[in-house]
């Protein structure tokens, strides 16, 4: 009886095996959580001691990061230009962000600030089912689906998605231009004739969105496969990470801020715009960099979708070309270099994802900065 | 700005949004709805009768009553193609054009005798100018029979028979030098001719004639070249037309017909209806061009067979709707052509399970150390810092950490194995397990902790038998929700589990072989499979058993939620 009072005083311990039992308890539970930070530590280890061959040699390295010549395999004078396979995933995520991000971000503010609840609970599995569904199965989807969807209907296609882009952006802007314009050519009347300004303008935006609309229905796609597939897929894959993390930073944002806002007479838009969103940034940041990073390290998709063709597209902004990227040249080269280890192939795969990691490595710290991850160091 | 400008703005900026939220809904609508309609198709769908010759011969089902009458039914509606192919390329087709050829070749033979004197006289000349003056004379002795010949190759063409007389041609040469022979010797009968002579005028009395025969041949090969096509399209439709020619086919997709109605349509339309022929232009270049087979055969017995082909399509193949489970529970055969996708899901099975005992237990007690013991400090944020780093590296290159560190330099396994492949994805869903079970256990009030201890439990205790307890279901939801992405995840496999075909595999072999497994095989299946047409129900099939699988678990995950929601409310 006097043992168990004894233990009600915090600290204080029982006896030598209890305290004893605690502490290896405490200790072995942080041997687990150290877990993390050892595969950190041994797969930079490890990625690096495989590509440390590759990059020992210095016109190698050199040729790796300018050369445009990728045949890792060739017996006789094998090249290692990795600059287009480099320039496909910043294409590929590029493309990507145009869409995920507004997107992404429109929709976060429309389910924490615009809609009711009964539609945002509809819609947060909705969001989860998008983050939950296999990489492979969207890759399954560009390849199979979308691809010959492209293909066949791509010009189609495209015009729908500028006519469904351009209709709700020049009514928005025409309206807001209208307004500015009006303003200042009558500068000194109380109600200037906004519409006189802002019908015309939507109007002729309007206009402009139809001509390319009409120039897009006529292109042809040779191929399904590329990178404005590629960058679709993946811009859906980002939406869940975007989306989520996004409603959750607005979420954060206190109800007083809000209440202060409607309180000086500003509408819905103007607060979230104004107060709303500006507060949020820095989470809201956090969410694209991360929605970035799931794009970056995507593999099976730009894999399946993305054409994997070795060159730089023709012009260099044209989506409509097929693309390799870093992640689609590991998965699709290390499975023809893993028997020969040791091989230059497998040595600059391994360099490839090496630069990979960096990279992923380099957006996760700069996440977890803007995100106050770093606060530790400050202390 | 002028007020009634704002509203509007306001107005138009809340119908964009929720217009983003309706496309956000159309996006998931037009991307389940084509793998959910295909993919259940790949279970309930219009079989054809060679879908159960396939069943009862290849797995294991007892054909029952209904399935040998339909056998028998649509063997018979067969039988009537077949005979009509039968007597298309058997000799009672061509018949006539043979008698007429073998009459004229017997007339040659007899009217040799007219010139008898510029044979024999040609025999006197110089061997050179001997064998052009024979040939010029054959010509005139022949040319009833190359012009029959020519109008028989004609006529079969547009009336049939064509298939027999190229049969009947082929023999032709043979009966010729036969010919050749026999002239010779009845011209030189009572001759003093010598061997050279003789055999001068064997070979060369008969040459022109054996020269037409060749140009003839060509001729025919070209036009049944259409009928060969159009006959394979049918073997591809119907399968070998008997058990001998089936056991001489190596390939099983080559010993069945079509097994899917769809796909047997297909083929009618794609090989039978349209036939795809290489022509030769006038340059010589070979280009394959695509022809109705309705103009093709235009008055010929073929577009008989054409039309009882389409009138006789469903009894031929007797298609009726069917449901075949098998698909979860039977092996692929023949490059997943035919079979069930059986390995593909007990190699998922076994990756995920064997990634949630480790990851589960480990992530478990990470989260706890986090929330119940670490004090903020330096360390403690290191490692939440080295968590969230781990969440944001790319699945490939734990794939190939799988492969450098867990394969070439631990040597858990010789190459890839079940064993290397479930580490590598513990791994990869480490860092989500820990911070989801983490924000369990931060939602357990503080006063369940404060209760234990003030009950004399230790701080062990407490965790053990309340935090845990308390936790539990809102840490389940978490877990439920990374062995989906266990299960999901490709890259990771590919170097350190996946194989493109194999066979399920036991527990013993778990640590040593390879598997297959259902992300790596839709890839490969979508990508590197040869036959792509004929599997897309098995890729719709396995796209959709996978996604399946993730929603479901995901859908536990979230009804548990929500229970638990309801749960905390009531509270």
């Amino acid at each position: 009886m006097s043992r168990k009072s004894k233990s009600l005083i915090m600290g204080s311990g029982g006896s030598f095996a209890q305290s004893f039992c605690a502490g290896a308890g405490r200790l072995l539970l942080f041997c687990i959580t150290a877990l993390p930070t050892v595969a950190i530590v041994f797969m930079i280890f490890f990625i690096a001691g495989e590509a440390m061959p590759f990059f020992a040699d210095l016109k190698n390295t050199v040729e790796f990061f300018t050369g445009f010549e990728w045949r890792p395999s060739d017996a006789h004078s094998p090249h290692f230009g990795a600059l287009s396979i480099f320039y496909g995933t910043v294409m590929v995520t590029l493309g990507s962000c145009i869409l995920a991000v507004p997107a992404g971000i429109v929709a976060a503010v429309a389910l924490s600030e615009i809609s009711s609840p009964r539609i945002s609970n509809i819609f947060k599995p909705i969001v989860e089912l998008l983050a939950a569904i296999p990489s492979v199965v969207y890759g399954f989807f560009a390849l199979v689906v979308f691809a010959p969807l492209l293909q066949e209907n791509g010009g189609a296609l495209l015009s729908v998605a500028v006519v469904l882009l351009a209709v709700p952006a020049s009514v928005l802007a025409g309206m807001c231009l209208g307004e500015f314009a009006a303003s200042a050519v009558y500068k000194d009347v109380k109600n200037p004739p906004v519409k006189l300004f802002s019908v015309p303008i939507s109007l002729l935006l309007l206009s402009i969105g139809a001509f390319v609309a009409y120039k897009v229905w006529s292109v042809e796609i040779t191929s399904g496969t590329n990178a404005l597939n590629a960058s679709v897929i993946l811009a859906v894959m980002a939406l869940p990470t975007i989306v989520s993390l996004s409603q959750d930073a607005l979420g954060s944002v206190g109800r007083d801020m809000r209440e202060g806002s409607f309180a000086l007479g500003a509408t819905r838009a103007e607060t979230i715009f104004k107060v709303v969103l500006p507060c949020a940034k820095s989470g809201i940041a956090v969410a694209v960099i991360l929605g970035l990073m799931r794009v970056v390290g995507e593999t099976m998709v730009v894999w399946m979708a993305s054409g994997n063709a070795l060159k730089i597209p023709e012009p260099f902004y044209n989506f409509l070309e097929p693309v390799r990227t870093v992640t689609a040249t590991i998965a699709g080269e290390m499975g023809e270099a893993d028997q020969s280890t040791g091989s230059a192939r497998y040595h600059v795969l391994f360099a490839l994802s090496f630069c990979l990691l960096v990279a992923s490595l380099i957006f996760n710290a700069a996440g977890q900065w803007i995100g106050g991850g770093f606060k530790f160091l400050k202390k | 700005m002028k007020d009634s400008s704002r509203k509007l703005l306001d107005k138009s900026f809340t119908a964009l949004a929720s217009l983003t939220l309706v496309l956000l809904g159309v996006c998931v609508a037009a991307f389940l709805a084509p793998i959910i309609i295909r993919g259940v198709g790949a279970v309930v769908f219009k079989a054809t009768v060679e879908h159960e010759k396939v069943l009862c011969e290849n797995f294991g089902r007892v054909a029952s009553a209904s399935d040998e009458e339909r056998f028998a039914s649509s063997n018979a509606a067969r039988e009537k193609l077949y005979s009509l192919t039968d007597s298309y390329e058997s000799d009672a087709a061509a018949q006539k054009y043979i008698s007429r050829i073998s009459s004229l070749r017997d007339k040659a033979v007899d009217g040799s005798a007219k010139y008898k004197d510029e044979l024999i006289g040609a025999l006197n000349l110089s061997s050179a100018l001997r064998a052009s003056k024979i040939r010029k004379v054959s010509e005139a002795l022949w040319k009833d029979y190359v012009v029959e010949l020519k109008r028989c190759v004609k006529e079969s063409e547009s009336t049939g028979g064509a298939y027999a007389l190229a049969k009947f041609l082929d023999s032709e040469p043979d009966k010729l030098s036969a010919a050749g022979k026999q002239i010779s010797t009845k011209l030189t009968e009572g001759l003093k001719a010598g061997y050279s002579a003789r055999s001068a005028l064997s070979r060369n009395s008969a040459h022109f004639a054996a020269s037409e025969i060749e140009a003839a041949r060509d001729e025919l090969s070209r036009v049944n070249a259409a009928y060969d096509v159009f006959k394979s399209g049918i073997r591809e439709l119907l399968g070998p037309r008997d058990a001998k020619e089936k056991a001489s086919l190596n390939l099983m997709r080559q010993k069945y017909g079509q097994t899917r109605y769809e796909n047997a349509k297909k083929i009618l339309a794609d090989d039978i209806e349209t036939l795809t022929l290489t022509k030769r232009d006038s340059s010589g270049m070979e280009t394959s061009v695509r022809v109705s087979a309705a103009e093709q055969f235009k008055g010929t017995p073929v577009e008989k067979m054409l039309e009882v082909l389409r009138n006789n399509f469903d009894a031929m193949l007797a298609p009726h709707t069917s449901f075949y489970w098998g698909f979860f529970t039977d092996d692929p055969a023949d490059a997943n052509i035919f079979g069930g996708i059986f390995p593909m899901i007990v190699g998922t099975f076994w990756l995920t399970l064997g990634a949630m005992l480790v990851a589960a237990p480990l992530g478990m007690a990470s989260a706890v150390y986090f929330s119940e013991y670490a004090r903020e400090g330096t360390i403690t944020g290191f490692l939440r810092m080295c968590v969230g780093t781990l969440a944001g590296v790319p699945s490939v290159v734990f794939g190939l950490f799988g492969l450098a560190f867990l394969i070439n330099t631990l040597k858990i396994s010789d190459g890839k194995s079940v064993l290397a492949g479930s580490l590598t994805l513990a791994l990869l869903i480490l860092p989500t397990i820990i911070r989801s079970c983490e924000e369990a256990l931060k939602a357990v009030p503080n006063s369940y902790r404060e209760a234990a201890g003030a009950l004399g439990a230790t701080k062990a205790r407490a965790i053990l038998t309340v935090v845990l307890p308390a936790a539990m279901p809102s840490m389940l939801t978490g877990i439920i929700i990374s062995m989906g992405r266990a299960a999901g995840e490709t890259a990771p496999i590919i170097f350190t589990a996946a194989t493109s075909t194999g066979v399920a595999l036991g527990l013993s072999e778990l640590f040593s072989q390879p598997t297959t497994a259902l992300p790596w095989n839709i890839y490969n299946i979508c990508s590197e499979h040869e036959m792509a047409e004929r599997v897309g129900h098995v890729q719709y099939g396995m796209a959709l058993t996978l996604t399946a699988k993730v929603i479901k678990l995901n859908l536990a995950a979230i009804i548990l939620r929500m229970r638990l929601q309801r749960k905390l409310k009531n509270r």
